[in-house]
């Protein structure tokens, strides 16, 4: 990973070597969050092209503060889940359906209580977690096809793989996956 | 067996509002772009800030009318001047031409030969357009590229929607610019009229209307009272970013601040609940000078970002890390329970000062201190009791006044005042002393 500091004196010898520096240190994480955004709604063109807004964005944040950042994660965190959003909201916005207040006015808004949400998270977490455990390139697979949303040719293609050996893997990893789960339950 | 597997890739497709911890986790554990990925974004920065140097380059020029002047005089200039030589050229060749060929007749011009000069002469007419452009030409022909900027001026709304923490709704209220509100509106009149979410969205989205009233386009610089009447709008095709809307939409709250009689607070939240805007009117004149947002967690830190909004521009004031996770206040009216998680952050105004104050309440000792936006120690009490008032109230005892105050949710704002009257409580105890306290109009009186 490299240090916010070796960034920022990036920026001032070259903004070439500067983004390509904050590309390799953000870029998988910023678009992570892109991609938990927007999911499938937007193409691989409209993610790369919110990723360049968002490293955009903070550079030029970076430069009125005079590169004076605390936390450059931090950030980088705020902008990103903004643009992620905005690129939501700009895909999804046809299909958005109005609804009367009428239906909402005496309810809660959500049944979620603090702690449903709270333990929805940890659930996820701890799946996540259990998946990166399985190791590579089992991993990566299943990261890759449930999170990314990525075709198994496209995977093959990442991991030079054949896709008859992606989806067998993925499908092994699965099976693992599912057994780690239950045993843990049943303990 | 199916159905288990069909679960476990239930579970793992299902991947809406992961926390920042995951999604971290995620991105440090799978190499995701490649490197023509990352070649071709950033080929795309590249292109996207020499566009933007361009465009800032040329809405800089000030002086820009005179230059397409000059620079058409310039042009013309040029051209005639072209001409004058390209016609003394012309004239030294056929002065040549009749002295070679040794005829002292008059020159004689075939028809052939006059196209050829009249397309040397536009040629070099041609040639004069085909100029390279000097930096000012570019003044005259330059399309119009960069990013659009700048609040859309064409979007009227009237409409009143609810704040709802599952979807992008908001609650919006009246036309923008300062037109009357009309004081009289109450609460049910406002629902019985109240229409669906608008977004403003790139293309010709409209914002649709569910009231049954028949609806008009508002003219644009229309003043008027502002009614509850929905009317019907063609939205602006201008692509907003958040900060745009979030700039919008806090013109609509301060109307709607005003409509009500309320101050301070109205709440917005995307559809993940990933993080919230809370709009605050610090100087009560109906305009919001303050959003913060909420977001999540990271790592042990949260952020708090505060912005200002001056017209219409959203600046960020300063990113503070505290070691609380923010909780996110009570939503609509106030009567939903804070969610509070290992402690909260709650932003609130500070009744004496009207400052912005935050206030860390640790739930394990129930002690509050709050905080100013420099820093400054507000408040800074223990919790004598909390009440099961829909944990709405806390009662404490100002350690610098030694008075006991309670501090109240409502709207989201956090009220700290002195002697509120609560009914239904009529026994306290002191956390620090042990004693029992009646609880009365007045004050606190020892059993």
């Amino acid at each position: 990973m490299v240090p916010d500091k070796d960034i920022i004196s990036a920026f001032t010898e070259s903004a070439d070597e500067g983004y390509r520096k904050l590309m390799d240190a953000y870029g998988n994480y910023v678009y992570t969050i892109v991609s938990d955004k927007v999911r499938s709604m937007g193409c691989e063109q409209d993610k790369e092209e919110c990723v360049a807004d968002i490293f955009i964005e903070t550079v030029q944040t970076c430069r009125n503060h005079d590169f004076k950042i605390d936390s450059l994660k931090a950030l980088i965190t705020v902008i990103s889940k903004r643009r992620a959003t905005d690129l939501f909201r700009k895909l999804g916005a046809f299909k958005r359906q109005t609804e009367d207040i009428d239906d909402y006015s005496d309810t809660i808004a959500e049944t979620a209580t603090p702690e449903n949400i709270s333990e929805n998270r940890t659930d996820k977490a701890a799946l996540w977690n259990e998946v990166i455990k399985l190791g590579k390139p089992d991993s990566d697979i299943l990261i890759q096809q449930f999170f990314y949303c990525r075709t198994a040719a496209d995977i093959a293609n990442m991991l030079k793989m054949t896709t008859a050996a992606v989806n067998k893997r993925s499908q092994r990893a699965r099976e693992k996956l599912k057994k780690k789960l239950n045993l843990k339950e049943v303990h | 067996m199916d159905n288990k597997k069909d679960l476990l890739d239930e579970m793992l497709s299902d991947n809406s509002g992961n926390d920042a911890e995951t999604l971290e986790m995620i991105s440090e554990n799978c190499e995701v772009l490649s490197g023509e990925q990352k070649n071709r974004i950033l080929d795309m920065i590249r292109e996207k800030e020499s566009t933007d140097k361009k465009t800032d380059e040329i809405i800089d020029d000030d002086s820009e009318d005179d230059n397409v002047m000059s620079v058409v005089e310039f042009r013309n200039r040029k051209s005639i001047a072209v001409k004058v030589c390209a016609a003394l050229a012309a004239c030294v060749c056929i002065a040549a031409g009749i002295k070679f060929t040794g005829a002292m007749n008059r020159y004689f011009i075939s028809p052939d030969d006059e196209p050829e000069k009249t397309t040397g002469v536009s040629e070099s007419v041609s040639e004069t357009s085909a100029v390279p452009a000097t930096d000012n030409s570019e003044v005259i022909t330059v399309p119009a590229t960069g990013y659009v900027t700048g609040i859309s001026e064409q979007v009227r709304k009237t409409e009143i929607t609810s704040v709802n923490a599952v979807s992008d709704k908001y609650v919006t209220t009246a036309e923008t610019g300062a037109g009357d509100v009309s004081k009289n509106a109450d609460t049910k009149q406002v629902t019985e009229q109240v229409i669906a979410a608008n977004e403003i969205v790139t293309g010709a989205a409209v914002s649709e209307t569910v009231s049954e009233k028949t609806t008009e386009p508002a003219e644009e610089n229309k003043e008027s009272t502002v009614t509850l009447e929905t009317e019907y709008h063609e939205v602006s095709q201008t692509e907003v970013t958040a900060e745009q809307e979030e700039s919008k939409l806090s013109e609509y709250m301060g109307l709607y601040k005003r409509m009500f009689d309320k101050t301070l607070f109205s709440e917005l939240s995307n559809s993940y609940n990933d993080f919230q805007y809370i709009v605050y009117d610090i100087n009560k004149d109906g305009v919001p000078e303050l959003i913060c947002e909420h977001r999540d967690k990271l790592r042990n830190e949260s952020i708090i970002n505060f912005q200002t909004i001056e017209y219409n521009t959203v600046s960020s004031l300063d990113v503070k890390e505290s070691d609380y996770q923010v909780t996110r206040v009570p939503l609509r009216n106030g009567k939903d329970p804070n969610y509070i998680v290992n402690g909260s952050v709650t932003f609130f105004e500070d009744s004496n000062t009207g400052r912005l104050c935050i206030e860390i309440l640790d739930n394990g000792t129930g002690s509050m201190v709050s905080f100013d936006m420099d820093g400054r120690v507000v408040y800074e009490a223990d919790a004598l009791c909390k009440f099961e008032y829909g944990d709405d109230y806390n009662l404490f005892r100002d350690e610098a006044t030694k008075k006991f105050s309670i501090s109240e949710i409502e709207f989201g704002r956090v009220r700290v005042s002195e002697c509120s009257v609560m009914s239904g409580h009529d026994k306290i105890r002191d956390l620090e002393t042990g004693e029992y306290y009646f609880y009365d109009e007045k004050y606190m009186s020892t059993p």
